[in-house]
């Protein structure tokens, strides 16, 4: 539905739809937009945040660009953001196996399954890896190297290429202490990745699939893999690109996890530094902050340069010829500089053979799909399912189906295997001494020490508390409000409704981690530090803007005459959008719902910053904190580990149809 | 009724989150009252002694100054610990000291390069010098009822003065010293004694020998010392820095006996210092040597993941601060014995390292726990107050007997285990300072992580680091002594005071008073200066190739004075160079 344009002339019948507008605006404006221009302004200054603040210019930028540390940092993001591409793939699996599950009752029992180690919190899966997996000494990973014999292939593999024992036959590899590893142990934490996002989106996408095609291609003999290459991949492509962007920017914009895994240094030698790790280094270690800004600013640009980049990659085939010509010469021109700046040569080249013939690649996929996207007629389709070689009429025997299924259900066994080792291995611990702990840390030992969790609650309710108070309050708001925005853009096209418009789409790509600096002053300022408050009010700020951008859509699709009649009935703005609105964007509420609550319950940055007292601190900055202290008790400290999961596992259990439902009908629409 | 069931049907999430929500908020509102009851005063102490029994160390003795002040002085006084792991404390008490939302009392030096503690000691905490000149009221009837409070600390609260600001900045509540903890029975299994080498020549050929046996349960071979970044410091810091002791006598400008960082990098970007002088390069090779016989990987192992080896009797040495001994004592009970000596020195017969070797390392520095009270306290008498009851002879003494620590103040009694474990005081500093902050901070803790891993040679170190350390260290030296230069118009001020008082025609004393303010002038204003100017000339002009340090004679003046007393052979050059 293309909604009416109102005109300055007639604002004074419709100027109430204003006020659905007035409290995303305020919020959007003072969290997001009064930091950012902070951080413009200040990244002209030599500035300590505090007393110090002296006019540089752009001395900041010209440093931070000579600067090998911070080059270095965006050539790790790229890799960890092609090893982040790469990690995509299980999820994607996983959610085709689940997919073809013939029983219902199986998918059900999966998908449940994969929910509850999908959402337990990404801090706790890090400190489970650091404390029992990367540990050099007795971690499982060494461990399982020792004990498998994959450490021999290792020491080959390092003796042929020149690695430096790295891998050593009887020595213990030093994951997070040995600078060539440390790498490494940032991209495979977390195996065998399967996030709740990836998998809930896909399968969302896959349920799509009506079951005549299936049946269809059944008939035609079409084979296992032909199915998946020409009739599931094409249709998830739309979700797998928009995954793509969000993992790439994610990985350049994110320290969060890096922080918990490798500390504020980086790792030994500083090697696993991202740029935005780098920059909260500067901020809050070398108390730069004006030069801190000055990253914050490039980091935003790269981001929105990527964002950029990549719908114009995804729209390649709406673009004019000479519109795809300037993205080419644009393309070879940050290629040569890639290439020109030593440490991105291979980046640079990478863009450099793909840019000139990515029309073609991009073909190649497109005519992968059986049903040519929109625009394909059934004739066409037929037509191309006939003339794939692959789909042949060769029908699959008895043999082969027993052994697919079998591949399948052990696949799907295997990943909820390693999924749940983490999730067992907490529980485990959690029933020992530190003496139990120490002496057989990876087996069930008597007596179980139960009181552990009764200590950990005691410890950690009223973190949990606050989290809880925390997440419910700023997710109600920020659904709230921006349904009441969605409500602003999608029922008419008010006068400035498409600057507001695009002030919310520049949000989408602003990484929230460059305005840490100013915000942290602006709180200070308003006297919110150290409270609750500035924690809600942030998180509602930030929420808001992915929940405008999906409910919108919504909105918009409600029919004409839905409104049109409440109108004749005399309803006002506010009572359509509760008789005609709100009844009908329940399950989409419910998913952009799930996953707010979910985004600020593992939000442990801001708080670390923000909070001060231990009764005000959120469930996860306790978590980190536990994590440090010296001779840790390990029992209580897992089952602390486990009481903050059960809230969002419960909630995902809870919220688990809505949110399939919520994500089918479109919630991210690829 | 029906009814009722159908809509607790219909909206069961809806009313399960209100549920949750209303739990939250009333466990909120629970904890908050119970923690600042109406009326009360808080007084937040944040300090990063996560070891076992600090905790109830600060509770105890809180809760008997809680119940002291409501009897004597009728005040509902509230302590509250903010308890910050280590990891997190730099960025943690940087934004909270920026932010204005710091505790009341906050522990000074760690999580951050010394000279921005400087900086924040500066600019966000109050001086304590007007206090330490009395005497201390929580001492009254006892031997110490008149003598003034800084007297009564062990080493006459030097470790609470900062020399940058001539003032007394904190107050320390305990002392410390670094000894090798190791695992007698464990030793005495592998080696043949329960005695550990005293010397370090010795105490390697142990770890060899330590490092080729297998343990028999396992296979795995026995690791010698225990330990992780954290640990490897104390190494560096305690024994193989001693090594550049001599290099004093060259860059010592400010003639204070220690190596200031600033001092180092003038001497190292003039050139005074070479960083290939063998007694730079002893420290290092001391250190390759060392961690040789570390666990793999231990510089990323959590401190106490590099106790777990130790506890597990794994490994059988492990040098850590008395901080930790009663916590290693509980691990080890039952299981085996734990012993403790001074880290194992060079002797001076040593071919290679013994002439760099003069002495163990002066510990009157390691007083610790430094408590500073924060300029956005509220209530900084009753801060201070409770600093004086913490730093009485009895408070002292109760607090380090829960905490199992040696208490800093004179005549406090330390707990059985610790006694014999008080600070040598007759020793060396170590002149290695490379610690001059910002960017040139991060890029030396990165490259020596690399090193002490043996990623890196110390010829890929220097020539790594050092282009970086001068280029960049200018920047870093002329922050650090732009904050200092920031307090010299709070050092105005005072004198302003002193001076005025000195002229009041009714002051006694008028004659101390204008020593003060002379005393002040020179120590705080002048020669602060002086020094600073004196190295701003060495940057800007350098050194010519013959000049010599402070403490050295040039070659002419060892010609004139051998032409003087005619034995130039006992005061020659080679002697000179023996000194270094």
């Amino acid at each position: 539905m293309t909604p009416q344009t109102v005109h300055w002339r007639q604002l004074r019948h419709h100027w109430e739809l204003y006020l659905f507008f007035i409290p995303t605006l305020i919020l959007i404006v003072t969290f997001q937009y009064f930091p950012a221009g902070s951080g413009i302004f200040h990244s002209f200054y030599r500035w300590n945040g505090s007393d110090v603040s002296e006019y540089v210019g752009f001395a900041n930028y010209a440093d931070l660009l000579q600067n090998p540390a911070f080059w270095a940092s965006f050539k790790l993001a790229f890799l960890l953001g092609f090893w982040n591409v790469v990690k995509m793939i299980p999820a994607l699996l996983v959610a085709v196996c689940i997919h073809r599950c013939v029983s219902t009752k199986m998918q059900f029992l999966y998908r449940a399954l994969f929910v509850i180690p999908m959402v337990i919190p990404g801090l706790v899966i890090v400190l489970i890896w650091r404390s029992f997996f990367f540990e050099t000494t007795s971690g499982y990973l060494n461990w399982f190297l020792q004990g498998s014999g994959a450490i021999q292939w290792l020491a080959w593999l390092d003796t042929q290429f020149g690695w430096g024992e790295i891998f050593v036959v009887g020595k213990n590899a030093a994951w997070l202490g040995d600078p060539r590893l440390i790498v490494l142990s940032c991209i495979i934490w977390g195996f065998p990745w399967v996030g709740s996002f990836a998998v809930l989106t896909y399968l969302a996408k896959l349920q799509g699939i009506g079951n005549d095609i299936y049946e269809a291609a059944a008939i035609d003999g079409v084979n296992w893999w032909t199915k998946f290459t020409r009739i599931e991949l094409p249709l998830i492509l739309g979700s797998i690109h928009l995954l793509l962007v969000f993992v790439i920017i994610d990985t350049i914009k994110d320290a969060g996890m890096i922080l918990a895994l490798a500390g504020i240094q980086g790792g030994p030698g500083g090697v696993a530094t991202v740029p935005a790790l780098f920059m909260l280094r500067k901020a809050f270690v070398e108390q730069q902050m004006g030069y801190a800004c000055a990253v914050g600013i490039v980091l935003m640009l790269v981001v929105m340069t990527l964002q950029k980049a990549s719908n114009l990659l995804l729209n390649w085939g709406e673009l004019k010829g000479q519109q795809r010509v300037f993205a080419r010469i644009a393309g070879l021109l940050l290629a040569a500089l890639l290439t020109w700046y030593g440490l991105l040569i291979p980046w640079g080249l990478i863009l450099f053979f793909a840019i000139l013939p990515y029309g073609w690649i991009r073909d190649g996929f497109e005519k992968l799909n059986l049903f040519g996207g929109d625009s394909a007629t059934e004739m066409e389709r037929q037509q191309r399912l006939a003339a794939d070689p692959s789909a042949g009429s060769k029908r699959m025997n008895r043999m082969t189906e027993i052994l697919l299924r079998t591949a399948k259900h052990g696949f799907i066994l295997f990943v909820l295997a390693f999924a749940f080792l983490p999730l067992g291995l907490m529980l485990l611990v959690s029933l020992k001494d530190n003496n139990q702990f120490y002496l057989k840390p990876a087996r069930l030992t008597f007596p179980m020490h139960w009181e552990n969790w009764s200590t950990a609650w005691t410890s950690i309710a009223p973190t949990v508390a606050n989290s809880l108070f925390l997440s419910i309050l700023s997710t109600s708001l920020a659904l709230t409000f921006a349904l009441g925005a969605a409500y602003f853009f999608a029922r008419k096209r008010m006068p400035m409704s498409g600057l507001f418009w695009n002030a919310i789409l520049v949000l989408l790509m602003l990484p929230a981690i460059a305005n840490l600096v100013p915000l942290f002053r602006l709180l200070r300022d308003l006297n919110l530090l150290n409270t609750l408050t500035a924690l809600i009010l942030v998180s509602t700020s930030a929420g808001q803007v992915f929940a405008i951008f999906v409910l919108r859509n919504f909105v918009a699709d409600i029919p004409q005459e839905l409104f049109e009649a409440a109108e004749v009935d005399g309803a006002s703005h506010f009572q359509q959008m509760r008789v005609v609105v709100f009844p009908l964007v329940g399950p989409i509420l419910g998913t952009v719902g799930v996953m707010n609550f979910i985004s600020v319950w593992n939000d442990f940055v801001l708080p670390l910053i923000v909070i001060r007292d231990h009764i005000r601190l959120p469930v996860m900055v306790e978590l980190l904190r536990m994590a440090g202290e010296y001779f840790k008790v390990w029992g209580p400290l897992m089952a602390g580990y486990a009481l903050a999961s059960i809230p969002v596992i419960i909630l995902f259990l809870f919220t688990m149809k809505f949110f399939i439902r919520g994500l089918t009908e479109g919630a991210v629409k690829g | 009724m029906k009814s009722l069931w159908q809509f607790i049907r219909n909206n069961y999430a809806i009313l399960a989150v209100l549920c949750v929500f209303a739990w939250a908020c009333a466990t909120i509102v629970r904890h908050r009252a119970k923690e600042a009851p109406p009326g009360t005063i808080t007084l937040r102490v944040a300090h990063w002694q996560l070891e076992p029994g600090v905790r109830d160390g600060f509770r105890i003795l809180g809760e008997e100054y809680q119940k002291m002040m409501k009897q004597t002085r009728d005040i509902d006084v509230r302590i509250v610990q903010d308890l910050i792991p280590e990891s997190t404390y730099g960025q943690w008490a940087s934004t909270q000291l920026m932010g204005g939302t710091a505790s009341d009392i906050v522990e000074i030096g760690l999580g951050l390069p010394a000279p921005m503690w400087l900086a924040y000691l500066n600019r966000y905490f109050m001086p304590l010098t007007p206090y330490v000149m009395e005497p201390n009221p929580y001492n009254k009837g006892e031997a110490f009822a008149n003598t003034a409070w800084r007297q009564t600390f062990t080493d006459g609260m030097r470790a609470g003065y900062r020399e940058e600001l001539q003032e007394y900045m904190t107050v320390p509540l305990s002392q410390f010293n670094m000894r090798l903890f190791y695992n007698k029975d464990l030793l005495r299994k592998l080696t043949g004694s329960d005695q550990a080498p005293p010397d370090y020549r010795g105490f390697l050929a142990a770890c060899a020998k330590i490092a080729e046996q297998k343990s028999p349960t396992t296979g795995r071979a026995y690791v010698p010392i225990a330990g992780s970044g954290y640990n490897i410091g104390m190494w560096e810091t305690n024994l193989c820095e001693l090594a550049t002791y001599g290099l004093l006598r060259r860059a010592d400008f400010n003639r204070d006996a220690t190596m200031g960082n600033d001092e180092f990098y003038v001497a190292i970007r003039t050139g005074m210092i070479r960083f290939d002088d063998p007694a730079i390069k002893t420290r290092f090779q001391m250190v390759h040597e060392l961690t040789q016989h570390f666990p793999p990987g231990f510089t990323g192992l959590s401190r106490d993941d590099g106790v777990f080896l130790f506890t597990q009797q794994r490994a059988v040495f492990m040098t850590t601060g008395t901080w930790d001994a009663e916590a290693l004592r509980a691990n080890a009970k039952g299981q085996f014995e734990v012993g403790m000596m001074n880290l194992p020195l060079p002797l001076s017969s040593d071919p290679e390292y013994g002439r760099f070797f003069v002495g163990p390392r002066y510990e009157q520095g390691w007083i610790g726990i430094p408590m500073g009270i924060t300029r956005t306290c509220k209530h900084p008498e009753i801060a201070l107050d409770f600093l004086q009851y913490l730093s009485s002879r009895r408070g002292n003494q109760e607090f380090n007997r829960i905490v199992g620590w040696v208490p800093a103040i004179s005549g406090a009694e330390p707990p059985p285990f610790m006694r014999g474990f008080e600070p040598n005081m007759s020793g060396i500093y170590p002149a290695f300072n490379v610690n001059l902050g910002g960017e040139t901070f991060i890029k030396w803790q990165q490259i020596n992580a690399l090193f002490q891993v043996n990623q890196c040679t110390f010829e890929k170190l220097a020539e790594e680091f050092v282009p970086f350390y001068i280029e960049r260290g200018k920047k870093d030296w002329t922050e650090q002594q732009r904050d200092w230069r920031r307090g010299l118009q709070k050092n105005e001020q005072m004198l302003a005071a002193t001076r005025a008082k000195a002229l009041d025609p009714k002051a006694r004393d008028t004659e101390v008073l204008w020593a003060r303010y002379r005393n002040l002038t020179v120590r705080r204003q002048l020669w602060p200066e002086t020094v600073h100017q004196a190295q701003v000339r060495m940057l800007e002009q350098g050194f010519a190739p013959d000049a010599v340090g402070p403490y050295e004679f040039t070659p002419a003046a060892y010609a004139r004075l051998g032409q003087e007393f005619g034995k130039s052979a006992g005061v020659s050059p080679a002697t000179k160079e023996g000194a270094r």
